[in-house]
């Protein structure tokens, strides 16, 4: 099946007083239709500003190379209003701090009615009742009153579905959720979460979503992919991946993450030391100085992303056995 | 209240006083309402709830930092609030204290070794003492001795936490008190300060408050488990028992919605 969003050797850098930071190293990168992508890492890995370049939200320093698709149409160097046309309509956003992303000073009626009277030129009523319908679809109780409301008003949670219904006002085909949950308590986390998989069923909307929790990423996705300092390092199906992963690093992920099962007399299996600087010019593989089964080839060559049997994907020279 | 009492948190509750507008009168807001336990010396005590249920306004009563509105806190079974400032001084020397944001506690224009060695000139140690005191305790916590040079900006957020913890048991405190420790760190380095944490209060046989939202973790580090809810305390059980059986119905929703993505 085509991609839906085809990313292709895209990498970022800024250059920097200090140096040339590289935050995005070649990455490539395909979301299906109708499928949900987890894009896990930990902060500094280069997820949320791979998804920036891809969509023209990059600082303007920014200095971007490779390829952006989406649905065949490059993005990467389309002007700003081709790219406003693409961002709301085609694609939805939603961040983790909704706060910051809504608008305090207007109502929650008025930023969804905008977006549905700016891409689809909408009347003011038929985008006032468009709008609450949104609202009822992302669950929140009493729309009509909320459509009334202020940001300020509504609770975090509330607030996170207020975004999701603007960010997807336009039937869009891809929503990029970046950390949704991250801000919320665990019950609000998990209506969310329920939330999103419903949306995913009921309209075929494809997800990338953005997060640091290999949990969250598992109760949603049907693939991952795991990047580490600018890298995917790894990619395949969420059971598959959690089951038995290739790459040492995302090995070593799920096992530091605490679970409820997790002994309590054992210490918490940990990565020593720390992912490498963004000035650090990489040799090897960013991985390998942290990595207990690296050798000489990984120190000295960097690994490029491989096939594995069961369609995964991994960078490494000294895989683990699925 | 046994011998071997900490601390006592006798039907304390703590009200906020809340200005929505200047112009409507200020309403009060009971953040924590009629909580008691108690804490054993060398116990570990995990308060878990969401936010604004009132964990962190709790143990900052604990720690001396805010008055109960009402209800009393003992400590070593004298009640705090008769006690006149060189008590509470002295009070305040046995408890540590760590924080979510390691950076936004430390003061940024401190070099590490001098934001160790602060409490220590609060008690008057002389400069060979402070030196030697801050380098053992560096090296417990596992940074390396160079590292005492350096400003918090020029560390990473882990290594931000272990400063944080060296800073809160360099005078050997018999409570340390962790308020969402390691909330803000990459899963990576969450596991490291769990572990160090969890060695520290073995090795030096300190009671400990954690207060956290991750259930998964306060199961690493508490032997008895306290619930909050709205300000309340809805169970308060030992660590197997709680997980096991939680007898609250917010407490299985809690570890129902914990079990979906752990």
């Amino acid at each position: 099946m085509d991609a839906l969003l085809e990313l292709r050797d895209l990498s970022v850098s800024f250059d920097t007083p200090r140096g040339r930071v590289h935050a995005v190293r070649e990455v490539d990168l395909d979301v299906r239709p109708g499928e949900c992508l987890g894009l896990v890492g930990e902060s500094g890995s280069g997820k949320t500003q791979l998804l920036l370049a891809a969509f023209g939200l990059a600082e303007r320093s920014a200095v971007i190379r490779g390829s952006a698709r989406l649905g065949g149409e490059q993005l990467l160097g389309a002007g700003d209003r081709a790219l406003e046309s693409v961002r709301g309509a085609r694609v939805g956003f939603v961040f983790q701090d909704p706060m910051a992303s809504l608008t305090p000073h207007l109502s929650i009626g008025a930023q969804i009615t905008e977006v549905l009277r700016v891409h689809r030129r909408m009347s003011a009523s038929a985008a006032r009742s468009r709008a609450l319908e949104l609202l009822e679809r992302v669950r929140i109780g009493d729309p009509a009153q909320r459509l009334r409301q202020y940001p300020h008003e509504l609770s975090g949670g509330m607030r996170q579905r207020a975004m999701l219904a603007s960010a997807l006002a336009c039937e869009p085909d891809l929503l990029i959720a970046d950390e949704p949950t991250t801000a919320l308590d665990v019950t609000v986390q998990a209506g969310i979460l329920e939330l999103l998989r419903e949306l995913k069923a009921a309209q075929r909307l494809a997800i990338v979503l953005v997060t640091h929790d290999f949990g969250v990423a598992g109760a949603l996705c049907d693939r991952v992919a795991v990047m580490y300092a600018g890298a995917v390092v790894e990619q395949g199906g969420t059971p598959q991946l959690f089951a038995g992963a290739h790459h040492p690093y995302t090995r070593a992920l799920l096992a530091a993450l605490p679970r409820l099962s997790t002994p309590v007399d054992a210490p918490l299996a940990s990565i020593g030391g720390s992912p490498p600087g963004p000035l650090e010019t990489l040799t090897g593989c960013a991985y390998a100085p942290r990595c207990e089964r690296a050798d000489r080839r990984c120190l000295a060559e960097r690994p490029k992303l491989a096939a594995f049997p069961a369609s995964r994907l991994a960078a490494c020279f000294r895989p683990y056995d699925a | 209240m046994s011998a071997g009492t900490l601390c006592a948190v006798q039907d304390v509750s703590v009200d906020y006083r809340v200005q929505v507008s200047p112009w409507a009168p200020a309403r009060t807001l009971r953040a924590v309402r009629e909580v008691s336990f108690e804490l054993q010396a060398g116990e570990t005590l995990g308060i878990v709830g969401e936010s604004g249920c009132g964990k962190s306004t709790l143990v900052s009563v604990i720690a001396g930092l805010r008055e109960p509105s009402a209800g009393k806190v003992f400590w070593r079974g004298a009640d705090m609030s008769a006690q006149g400032a060189a008590q509470r001084r002295a009070r305040r020397r046995e408890i540590g204290l760590v924080f979510q944001d390691p950076a936004g506690s430390l003061d940024p224009r401190m070099r590490v070794a001098a934001l160790v060695a602060e409490p220590l000139t609060l008690v008057g140690a002389t400069r060979a003492e402070q030196e030697r005191r801050v380098a053992a305790m560096l090296e417990r916590v596992g940074l390396a001795g160079e590292l005492g040079a350096r400003f918090p900006h020029e560390l990473s957020g882990g290594q931000c936490q272990r400063v944080a913890i060296a800073r809160a048991l360099v005078n050997d405190p018999s409570l340390l008190i962790c308020d969402e420790p390691v909330s803000a760190l990459d899963v990576s380095v969450q596991a490291q300060i769990v572990n160090l944490l969890r060695d520290l209060q073995r090795e030096r046989g300190l009671a400990m408050l954690f207060v956290s939202h991750n259930l998964a973790v306060v199961r690493q580090v508490s032997a008895r488990v306290l619930v909050m809810y709205l300000g309340r305390e809805v169970e308060l059980a030992a660590r197997d028992e709680l997980f096991a059986t939680p007898r609250h119905p917010y407490t299985r929703e809690l570890l129902a919605a914990a079990k979906m993505y752990t």
